[in-house]
């Protein structure tokens, strides 16, 4: 032991002692602090809690989404993809330059817009870019600044582009459904969670701890479209009307027997993807929206009538008055005079005169009966939204004329659906299918919860009836026929041509040189599988349905009646189409490779600001409603005649659609509010 | 002569090393999700901990198998060295600021913090001086002055490092020792008179620390910024309650509590196993003082009593004061709660300390 460490003049025991009394003190402050500890984590402490509490949680609103609509085969047609979108919470942010700055910077966004959006302190919530790129959200994610984040929503993407989208429509930020069928099917596809509580850490970033459970998954729908169809149907359409220079058109494929719509076209179309950069009358789903005066292709109703009715005998004669008929002030013409005919001729030369006499014979009441019962007058009930029922007046005030013009398809307007149908009902043996859009509804698993079978809406015709239309209808794509370039090579048809001339709205009589041409038939016609009506507005240069929209019918109805492996009539003749059919539209749908379709050019619509001042029909303009405060909001709903969806309180700062847009009447307008400063 | 060896005081090195466990369970608790965020792998800290926590134990081994005396005669080369090394930290490029704070040295790669090598080089030196001067030290002029002029030089460089705590905690130890050898209570007390002025102008004359104190007396009113991390301090006990939320339950270390694996792991502590937690932790810390306490009795030289007191000093204070803060009780002031916090340098100090008392331990030659 090393003594000189031990000196003797250090007073070992008072240092002990004194060491001990500072060992009381530590004690005595442990002791202390141990109180301390007692209050702090067993006291009641109200403003503790709520703090706690209060910083914990936060309201989230849970991205809606949307199921898949799927067509009859379950390829898909529209499908909800998943996008970041950035948001800042103003009262969170340190350095509001210095985070504008570098959010600009990714975001390809003026600095100052963004400052300008965060500058209230009290927010707590500015979105400051929708639906950004995987690789601006990589940059944004790596920012070492506080205050803002990005939160997952989804989008709806349409792989097929511009494919059906008449039909299908489009969707608004927040999975809120524009148009079409996700307008008419939302209650099915959307899903909307309430606001749930999550937790969230001091950044304010949320996590759940335990996962969202107890989400609500969208359903899924299945349509009767089919994709192939549908991609045959609009190309050939598109492409004749840009051929034709017409104003649109619109074609369908039914499936005779049980009314299922395979394919349901309208041109001009849109790509649902972009769809703020199109018109409106690009979104308007023509087929069941637009009525027109079907002329010629409403004799083969009227000759079936008059059949069905015992008025005309298939082989009876009739004077087609050699071209033209003298009726009180008016004169009826036909194309190509005509003396002593019989009924299918009527048919095939589509004498008007001949028409007009059925008509008359059958009279008004009975005749008005018939038409009512082959759909016409009213809604076919298809759930795609904006279906008009067509124009068919109370046969009480029809006039003597009027009976007979009704009889070659002038005085009455259908929509497209309508006439497919009725002809779809002569080829079913004389039973009216309801059109059938909406095949099946799916869970988000993909089970089936629920089957929409084919139904019949009525009988109207006997069988045999039908079958003697259909035998007249045959011969106008024969030769000397007025539809003869509807002829298929492998198969028959038995179809109508019209060509009528356009009602102008507000104008009194048919306007001058503007026709509708419409082509309608079945195929094959001894045991029909298919009807297919196309129609094209107003083409320049030729008009005559035969010619415009004959070439039109027999593209698709080749290719449909091919692809579907329908026994051809004539084995013999093997046709390109057939072979072209089984390969090219299969090509064009394959999964996942949105292959556009070659569609009218259309012009892009530069931001509207102010309201449309031609309006289609069925939209409505968007007001300005920011600056209002929630009750003015709410009036101006009112009595505007739209719906709104409040989030917040106070003075409405953020609306979208923004005003000036035009939607679907019946789209929510939301509207953001915040309490004023 | 041969040393006698006797058992160490296995106590304290128990004592010791469930401290330290506790400190790696905290360090991953609290700091895993800043870890993951900050660098992409939530082990982070964990891995310099245990890093830490391994050269830790080997300087408790270095401590234990080196004879104490040894620092005796190394007193004034010991005292060189730290000098040097506090001198080397206003040096730019060598030294490196954190938090506004010049703290650090920078050696192969490693972040060393001069001021808490202070600490051990303080109390080697009071150990030294006070055995030396023995009943001296009540002289004015040949005992306390010339004492405590290199203490409060010593005292004065942390200072300039603006690390008030560790100058806190050093001066603490400082005053105890001087007071435990015998110095008169009246040379100490105008000593702390004469502080009063100097310490006043520390804390207004810098905005942070004047912030801190404004904090302290009122929290709630400075809730948003300076009272923040205190506030939240106080919302972790007050989660905990009697059983805390649960072992990494805890919520105010997502980004809520400031500091939550460094100086404020106490209040995560609090929050995530409750005052159960705080007991177990406060109990394991007066067992600590207890067998400081012991070893200082027992030391078989009056240096010897010297260093294990002034040891268990720096240890006891600087653990009261981080309770302190994180309870509210004393403003917020950077100090790490020893052998627990995340934290290097203080870590291996802490340990080495313990080494040297383990050693003192030793060599007990009969019960006091």
């Amino acid at each position: 032991m090393n003594k000189i460490l031990a000196p003797k003049n250090v007073p070992i025991k008072k240092i002990r002692i004194r060491f001990a009394a500072v060992s009381v003190l530590f004690i005595l402050s442990f002791l202390l602090l141990g109180a301390r500890a007692f209050e702090l984590n067993l006291s009641e402490n109200v403003k503790l809690r709520t703090l706690a509490k209060n910083q914990y949680k936060r309201r989230v609103v849970v991205a809606p989404k949307r199921g898949n609509i799927l067509d009859r085969n379950g390829e898909t047609l529209a499908i909800d993809i998943k996008v970041d979108s950035v948001y800042v919470s103003p009262h969170r942010v340190q350095d509001k330059n210095e985070l504008s700055k570098a959010l600009a910077g990714i975001l390809d966004l003026p600095a100052g817009k963004i400052l300008e959006k965060i500058s209230n302190p009290k927010r707590k919530f500015v979105w400051i870019k929708r639906r950004i790129t995987p690789e601006e959200g990589a940059k944004i994610n790596q920012l070492k600044l506080d205050g803002f984040g990005t939160l997952p929503e989804y989008k709806r993407f349409y792989p097929n582009g511009d494919l059906a989208a008449n039909l299908l429509g489009a969707v608004g930020y927040d999975a809120k459904a524009l148009s079409g069928l996700e307008l008419s099917l939302d209650d099915y596809l959307r899903s909307q969670d309430p606001p749930m509580l999550v937790e969230q850490d001091a950044k304010g970033r949320s996590y759940a701890p335990f996962g969202l459970v107890g989400l609500e998954h969208p359903k899924q729908v299945v349509l009767s479209i089919d994709k192939t169809i549908q991609y045959v149907t609009q190309r050939a359409l598109v492409n004749a009307v840009e051929k034709a220079k017409a104003q649109g058109g619109m074609a369908i494929v039914l499936e005779a027997k049980t009314g299922e719509i395979l394919a349901m076209a309208s041109a001009p179309t849109f790509d649902p993807n972009h769809y703020y950069d199109y018109e409106f009358k690009n979104w308007r789903n023509r087929a069941i929206t637009d009525i027109y005066e079907p002329g010629s292709i409403f004799k083969a109703i009227t000759i079936a009538a008059g059949l069905e009715l015992g008025k005309v005998k298939a082989d009876d004669k009739l004077h087609c008055e050699n071209g033209a008929m003298k009726v009180g002030k008016n004169t009826i013409h036909d194309d190509h005079p005509h003396g002593l005919i019989n009924m299918t001729e009527v048919i095939k030369y589509s004498s008007n005169i001949c028409s007009f006499k059925i008509a008359q014979k059958i009279g008004k009441d009975k005749f008005s009966k018939i038409i009512q019962d082959f759909g016409f007058g009213s809604k076919s009930g298809i759930d795609a939204p904006g279906e008009q029922g067509g124009i068919l007046a109370n046969a009480k005030n029809w006039s003597t004329v009027q009976l007979g013009t009704i009889g070659f398809g002038q005085g009455i307007s259908a929509t497209a659906l309508q006439i497919a149908m009725a002809y779809g009902g002569i080829a079913n043996g004389g039973f009216l299918m309801k059109p059938l859009l909406l095949k099946e509804i799916l869970d988000s698993e993909g089970d089936v919860l629920k089957t929409f079978s084919p139904q019949i809406s009525h009988k109207v015709l006997e069988a045999k009836v039908a079958h003697h239309t259909i035998e007249m209808l045959k011969t106008v794509v024969e030769k000397g026929g007025t539809g003869t370039r509807a002829a298929l090579e492998a198969y028959s048809v038995a179809g109508k041509t019209g060509t009528a001339q356009k009602v102008v709205a507000g104008q009194k009589g048919y306007a001058k040189n503007k026709y509708v041409a419409s082509f309608v038939g079945l195929a094959p016609a001894e045991d029909p599988k298919l009807v297919v009506i196309v129609t094209i507005d107003e083409p320049k240069g030729t008009y005559y349905g035969g010619v415009v929209s004959g070439p039109v019918f027999k593209e698709i109805m080749e290719h449909s009646l091919a692809y579907l492996k329908i026994p051809p009539t004539f084995p013999d003749k093997p046709t390109k189409a057939t072979k072209v059919a089984h390969k090219g539209p299969a090509e064009g749908t394959k999964p996942n490779k949105p292959k556009k379709l070659p569609s009218a050019k259309v012009e892009p619509v530069k931001k509207a600001t102010a309201p449309l001042t031609t309006l289609e029909e069925g939209f409505i303009p968007i007001p300005d409603l920011t600056g209002l405060s929630v009750r003015e909001v709410l009036r101006k709903g009112h009595t505007q005649n739209f719906k709104v969806e409040i989030q917040g309180s106070g003075i409405c700062t953020e609306q979208e659609p923004k005003a000036g847009a035009a939607v679907a009447i019946g789209t929510p307008i939301v509207v953001e509010c915040n309490p004023p400063i | 002569m041969a040393l006698e060896r006797k058992h160490i005081d296995y106590t304290l090195l128990a004592v010791t090393l469930l401290l330290i466990a506790i400190g790696v369970m905290m360090v991953y608790s609290s700091s895993a999700i800043l870890a993951g965020e900050r660098y992409g792998d939530s082990f982070y800290f964990l891995k310099r901990e245990v890093a830490f926590v391994t050269a830790g134990i080997f300087l408790i081994l270095i401590g234990k198998n080196i004879d104490y005396h040894l620092y005796y005669k190394m007193t004034y080369p010991i005292l060189g060295v730290v000098l040097f090394l506090l001198f080397l930290v206003f040096i730019p490029g060598i030294g490196h600021s954190a938090g506004g704070a010049q703290r650090w040295l920078r050696i192969a790669g490693i972040g060393f913090q001069p001021s808490e090598l202070t600490k051990l080089a303080l109390v080697f030196y009071l150990a030294y001086a006070l055995t030396k001067k023995g009943e001296k030290i009540r002289d004015l002029k040949t005992g306390f002055l010339p004492t405590i002029g290199i203490s409060g030089f010593l005292i004065a460089l942390i200072l300039l490092q603006k690390d008030l705590g560790t100058a806190f905690v050093v001066a603490v130890a400082m005053f105890v020792m001087l007071y435990v050898a015998g110095t008169r209570l009246i040379y100490l007390a105008s000593t702390v008179l004469a502080a009063i002025p100097a310490l006043y102008f520390l804390i207004f004359s810098v905005e942070y620390r004047r912030k801190r104190i404004m904090a302290f007396l009122d929290p709630w009113e400075h809730q948003r910024d300076t009272g923040f991390q205190i506030i939240q301090s106080y919302v972790a006990f007050n989660s905990g309650g009697v059983t805390g939320v649960g072992l990494g339950q805890g919520k105010q270390k997502l980004f809520y509590l400031p500091a939550a694996h460094t100086d404020f792991i106490f209040s995560v502590i609090g929050e995530e196993l409750g005052l159960i937690g705080v007991f177990f932790v406060v109990g394991l810390f007066l067992i600590f003082l207890y067998r400081g306490l012991r070893i200082a009795f027992r030391a078989p030289d009056s240096y010897g009593t010297f260093l294990a007191i002034g040891f268990t000093t720096i240890i006891i204070s600087q653990t009261l004061i981080n309770f302190g803060v994180v309870m509210g009780l004393l403003p917020t002031k950077g100090l790490p709660l020893p052998f627990i916090s995340h934290g290097g340098t203080a870590l291996l100090v802490s340990c080495l300390m313990v080494g040297i008392m383990l050693n003192i331990s030793s060599q007990v030659t009969k019960d006091p």
